[in-house]
């Protein structure tokens, strides 16, 4: 009845997709984030799709919502642009790093003659440390540092001193290290390129943990570096043949209006429910993962039982 | 398609949605905003005053 997208030889329902982009706008609304962490786990294991066809659409629909994101930012002018800039470059070269990861994975480890796939497991483990860690420091958070906390408070990572140092007038931090902003910059496009997640589910925590910015900076710095890591994460996966740009939009066109009841909804619940929640719903979906893995490992092992059985009946 | 092509769809497109959803919604909030504003201007002064 609906129309159907083939997504790497996956017949994908419109429908369904768009469900799913819906489901993801509301919880990114709720939470204030860009959902990629949720997109790509659930479009493999809801909709089937390849990892990393998954990833490509996952960061090519990011460019949608990093450039509304952008233009919000740039009117209430609450952006560290130097902390931006400097992890430009770190971003660009770790989101291609991150992509031929991603290529070198789905060709996977050749054993003899044949080939053991890695992208399920590396992924799996990357996003269950992920989201376990991101998880648990909103949990440990206190509540005076999550929700009150307008001011810079050097962190640990803004008080090593390596390298060239710089001022960050408009978050009050002074003498950071550019070079360690620069690498965070290459892990968050790594991650990007990897994963297919806009990076401020790892950012948000990386910038107000480790480097002290006030919450207030801390959300609207980082937009820039999430407009140019999804368009370079986009270019990457687009030459390896990974973006479906029908499911790209079907989830960007659903997750962007359905984010707007997202951010209602956010409004009549407290903070400190709203971080138990979120907590609650990133560790859920590592155990959605574990699930799929301990599934496919059943799965495998009724295959291998059944196998040297209809051998064995054939003769 | 051509894969040049393709490829700046692709990130055209979505930067187009981005804009068009960013225009859309600052209209409805400003919308929402001069709409609430116009009720509270409404609202009758109290008429019952008592020194």
């Amino acid at each position: 009845m609906f129309p159907t997208l083939d997504v790497g030889g996956v017949h994908v329902s419109l429908f369904a997709a768009a469900a799913l982009g819906a489901g993801v706008g509301i919880v990114a609304g709720l939470f204030g984030v860009g959902g990629g962490f949720l997109l790509v786990p659930a479009l493999h294991v809801v909709l089937r799709v390849p990892l990393p066809l998954a990833v490509g659409a996952s960061v090519c629909q990011m460019i949608g919502t990093a450039f509304s994101t952008f233009l919000r930012q740039r009117k209430q002018g609450q952006a560290e642009i130097r902390f931006d800039v400097l992890m430009l470059g770190g971003a660009m070269v770790g989101t291609e790093a991150g992509a031929r990861t991603l290529s070198w994975l789905d060709h996977g480890l050749r054993w003899g003659k044949s080939s053991v796939p890695l992208t399920k497991p590396v992924l799996y483990v990357c996003y269950s440390i992920l989201l376990i860690f991101v998880a648990m420091s909103l949990i440990r958070a206190k509540p005076r540092v999550a929700d009150v906390l307008d001011q810079a408070h050097p962190g640990p990572m803004a008080r090593w001193k390596v390298g060239p140092l710089i001022d960050l007038p408009r978050s009050g931090l002074k003498q950071v290290p550019a070079l360690v902003i620069a690498y965070v910059g290459l892990g968050l496009g790594f991650l990007s390129g990897l994963l297919g997640i806009g990076g401020g589910v790892a950012l948000m925590p990386v910038m107000i943990y480790g480097f002290g910015f006030p919450i207030r900076y801390a959300a609207g710095t980082g937009v820039m570096v999430l407009i140019v890591g999804s368009a370079t994460a986009t270019l990457s996966h687009v030459l390896r043949g990974n973006v479906n740009l029908g499911l790209a939009m079907s989830l960007l066109l659903c997750s962007s209006l359905f984010a707007q009841l997202g951010a209602r909804l956010s409004s009549r619940l407290p903070p400190r429910i709203m971080r138990k929640l979120f907590a609650f719903l990133l560790l859920s979906t590592v155990g959605v993962l574990v699930y799929d893995i301990w599934n496919q490992a059943q799965h495998h092992r009724t295959q291998a039982t059944e196998q040297p059985s209809k051998a064995s009946a054939g003769k | 398609m051509n894969p040049v092509l393709y490829a700046l769809l692709c990130l055209i497109i979505p930067a187009v949605w981005g804009f068009f959803s960013y225009w859309l919604f600052s209209k409805i909030d400003a919308a929402r905003s001069r709409k609430a504003k116009q009720n509270q201007d409404d609202q009758s002064p109290p008429i019952d005053y008592e020194i």
